[in-house]
């Protein structure tokens, strides 16, 4: 009888604003894209031209893959501090060993790639197994892979590329230029879609919300939440390592430093849009309209040719008031809950 | 004086009053309203100085919203309060501590990894120019405890103590912080035995020294034993005030309950047993344990249950019942002994292997077995997705099962889509008994199924037990209620400190058999 009660005046009261309240979690970040795109659109002639838009998607577009994997570690309620260190590392693995072992391009690539993939287990080993904080022990690995990227290319800049990096991190699609796309646009769109599709629809992606939501519950349920986290860790590590090797390819080289920014860029646009950092809500979707802002932003900030000692900080403070948004949102929220 | 009061009060409620006695604390026609739902209605309550006055009812029945009212967590309530003969409104819990009324919840609010003295210096510790007075600290917090009658060692970190001695320390904190006037909510819900004792004996004590005391219980037999009088609600209506030597349990019942749910009263009349059916040895063996063991929790268990059995597992908290059924259910690793399923050996290594082979678990609390924020469809069908499900996800797929469990079980709303976290206790813990039921388990291992519940709601999820037992699932039922285990159990275990020290069928299956083992 009561909790009929409790719940049906609510419903009642508003359906529009009760929907509005239940999605606070990604409106807020829509909102706050809508309102920076609108922002410098308004204030910069150059912003809403083809070829900048086009340009913010990619220079999005490596993060987008590097988010997508970190989305998955954030939703189960871990972090990995080692996706740069290890997009760093896992470029300069296949660079070396197409270019100085003479290995096929493909065979470089996948041997990057399980390179990455490795590090990601040794993660979620010792998250699991040995039961370390994930902060600790991704922090290791990072250390790890910023060392083995520079022990392999002592310093060097390697700019022979598997051509297959090249293409996809370096080539277009078409050939007149407003037209004509880059591909790893494709690249980061497929890795979103990716991993949409498995967080969606596959046991294995409600695994990872249910690890998020609740361990313990998760576990008293019957499902192997060390796997699921390791698992998680290995995929983010895995994108990571893609992301690293596409940026090679964007670049036209592979050096053991450069990408630090990636590790903070990546989590915080997943935050933005909304995904919670203690796991459980948020998903693709966010990390997409975070990416967006994110995007954005810092072009938009370019755009207003402000003084580069001031963009910095200016990105900043826009970056926190959307945070702070989004926990106003959230707040707006969790009263539904209470009444 | 009380007459003269009287008669200049504004408060036009008719708490009766003895002449020599004035109330402390007031209630006068309050009404408090949530949205739409009345969980107080025109309630008058008067509170004298220096007595323990019980508050019973069901869930729902108005209880804590009194209680959340006098701790002045709620201020928008009609009606007035008053407080030594004053109108008070209470600003936030903090006023109302202030005014000298504390507060003790159930879920005690200890800090584990500091001392005694932190804790009950916790909201202000002595200090000396920014420093803290450790010695001083130490030292008063030791006099105030032996004033209180109470031998604790305040250099204890709060964690290592029982539950029912940190609950004493708690008291004390908020006697020390200047409350007159405590409120107990459901304080001996998580004690054993021995710990309710020594809690009445605390509060004989405090009534001595002049506390005023409320007492807000499920459990009536406490209720009576420790009250001075007591007031029922029922659908926050105040139906009572009875002084406690006149009235009995049976009456009790009957003002929270109307006379009309005689069935229902079973839940709260031991004496009254249904007549049992015959003892169900005769099944086959579903689940034999042989001497298993955990240091520290268990030791050398051994038992058998049959299919087609509901077996009870009785034990105070902290017997190391709990533990046994987290190694049974693969969370934990027993260090030695052998679990058998229908005569196959098991090998528990983790929860997903349980599952698989067809164990079923509820745990103690419903913290640990939902997710609160996600949808009631996830949750249920959570545990057996994979056989549910092939291939891909199918949220209509998932939500017609969901359907099906949530109209086996009775979850009120039936709304798939609504956060288990919006539902009452007993509806979400109906959730928890869904998820698994959508495979029928071959071993269903009950933690406290019916904690914390209303009578009705507790009938309910018993049948449905019932119902499970009838089918040929074999249920192990662990609670710290010997109603719930006397009601439904076909043959009782009970365990003692880690040990099972009997076992009880047929007519000596009852609460004082269980009790005197346990």
């Amino acid at each position: 009888m009561t909790e009929t009660i409790s719940i049906k005046p609510i419903a009642a009261r508003n359906p529009a604003l009760l929907w509005v309240r239940r999605r606070a979690r990604d409106l807020a970040p829509f909102a706050t894209l809508v309102v920076l795109v609108v922002f410098f659109s308004l204030s910069s002639d150059s912003f809403l031209n083809i070829i900048n838009l086009r340009n913010i998607l990619a220079q999005v577009s490596t993060l987008a893959v590097v988010s997508t994997g970190i989305t998955f570690v954030l939703l189960c309620g871990e972090i990995d501090l080692s996706i740069a260190a290890v997009a760093t590392m896992t470029g300069v693995v296949a660079a070396v060993l197409f270019g100085k072992a003479g290995l096929p391009g493909p065979v470089a690539v996948l041997a990057g790639a399980l390179a990455a993939t490795l590090l990601g287990l040794l993660n979620g080993w010792s998250a699991t197994r040995i039961g370390l904080p994930s902060f600790m022990a991704t922090l290791a690995t990072m250390q790890i892979a910023t060392g083995l990227g520079q022990y392999i290319t002592k310093g060097e800049i390697v700019y022979t590329l598997p051509p297959m990096l090249q293409y996809l991190g370096g080539e277009y699609i078409g050939q007149k230029d407003p037209w004509r796309l880059p591909v790893v646009i494709l690249m980061g769109i497929a890795a979103l879609i990716i991993g949409h599709f498995v967080l969606t629809y596959t046991k294995f992606g409600r695994y990872v919300y249910m690890t998020g939501s609740n361990r313990e519950a998760a576990r008293l349920s019957g499902i192997n939440t060390q796997n699921i986290v390791a698992t998680c860790l290995a995929i983010s590590a895995f994108s990571a390592g893609l992301a690293g090797m596409l940026n090679t390819g964007r670049l036209g080289s592979a050096q053991g430093y450069g990408l630090e920014d990636m590790l903070l860029d990546s989590i915080s646009a997943v935050v933005l849009g909304g995904t919670s950092l203690f796991g459980g809500e948020g998903g693709i979707k966010n990390t997409l309209i975070g990416l967006l802002i994110f995007g954005v932003l810092s072009n938009g900030l370019n755009q207003l040719q402000l003084d580069i000692y001031v963009r910095l900080w200016v990105r900043g403070v826009i970056l926190l008031a959307a945070l702070i948004i989004n926990i106003y949102a959230l707040r707006l929220r969790d009263t539904e809950a209470v009444e | 004086m009380a007459f003269f009061t009287h008669h200049v009060s504004l408060c036009h409620c008719k708490n009766p009053m003895p002449e020599q006695t004035t109330p402390i604390l007031e209630l006068c026609n309050v009404s408090k309203r949530y949205g739409g739902a009345v969980a107080l209605a025109n309630v008058d309550f008067a509170l004298r100085a220096g007595e323990v006055h019980g508050l019973v009812g069901e869930n729902g029945a108005g209880k804590s919203t009194m209680m959340k009212l006098l701790a002045g967590v709620y201020h928008d309530y009609v009606g007035e309060m008053r407080l030594r003969d004053q109108p008070v409104r209470f600003t936030s819990p903090a006023d109302a501590q202030a005014k000298g009324i504390g507060m003790v919840y159930q879920e005690l609010s200890t800090f584990q990894h500091l001392t005694v003295a932190e804790n009950l210096f916790s909201r202000q510790p002595p200090t000396r120019g920014g420093l803290v007075q450790w010695k001083h600290m130490n030292q008063e917090a030791q006099a105030h405890l032996r004033e209180l009658g109470l031998n604790i060692d305040v250099t204890n970190l709060m964690g290592r103590l029982s539950v029912g001695t940190q609950q004493l320390v708690e008291i004390a904190r908020v006697i020390f912080s200047g409350a007159q006037i405590i409120i107990l909510d459901e304080p001996t819900s998580a004690l054993s035995g021995p710990e309710t004792r020594r809690l009445f004996n605390f509060i004989a004590t405090l009534k001595a020294q002049g506390k005023t005391i409320i007492f807000i219980s499920h459990f009536l037999e406490d209720v009576l034993e420790v009250t001075d009088r007591i007031t029922v609600l029922k659908n926050a209506h105040k139906v009572a005030t009875l002084d406690t030597p006149n009235v009995t349990k049976h009456q009790l019942v009957e003002l929270m309950i109307g006379s009309d749910a005689k069935i229902l009263q079973q839940m709260y009349e031991q004496d009254q047993n249904l007549p049992r059916r015959p003892s169900r040895l005769t099944g086959e063996t579903a689940l034999t344990v042989d001497r298993l063991s955990r240091p520290g929790a268990f030791h050398q268990i051994s038992f058998e249950l049959h299919k087609g059995e509901i077996l009870g597992l009785f034990g105070f908290m902290g017997a190391g019942q709990i533990q046994l059924a987290r190694c049974l259910f693969g969370a934990e690793r027993p260090t030695s002994g052998v679990i058998m399923l229908n005569n196959q050996k098991l090998n528990l290594k983790n929860t997903t292997i349980a599952r698989n082979v067809g164990i079923a678990y509820v745990p103690e609390n419903r913290r640990n077995s939902l997710m609160l924020e996600q949808e009631i469809y996830k949750n249920i069908t959570l545990a057996h997705l994979g056989r549910l499900l092939h291939g891909l996800l199918n949220q209509r797929t998932e939500v017609t099962i969901a359907r099906t469990q949530i109209e086996q079980v009775g979850v009120r709303p039936p709304q798939p889509f609504l956060r288990v976290g919006a539902l009452s206790g007993g509806n979400q813990q109906k959730v928890v008994l869904a998820k698994w039921l959508t495979q029928q388990p071959k071993l269903l291992i009950l933690n406290e199924p019916t904690r914390g519940m209303d009578v009705g709601a507790k009938d309910e999820v018993l049948t449905i037990v019932q119902k499970l037992r009838d089918q040929g699932v074999a249920i192990l039922l662990i609670t710290t209620e010997p109603e719930t285990i006397v009601r439904i159990a076909d043959r009782s275990l009970v365990m003692s400190k880690g040990r099972l020290t009997a076992e009880l069928s047929g007519v000596e299956l009852t609460k004082e058999n269980l009790m005197k083992h346990a």
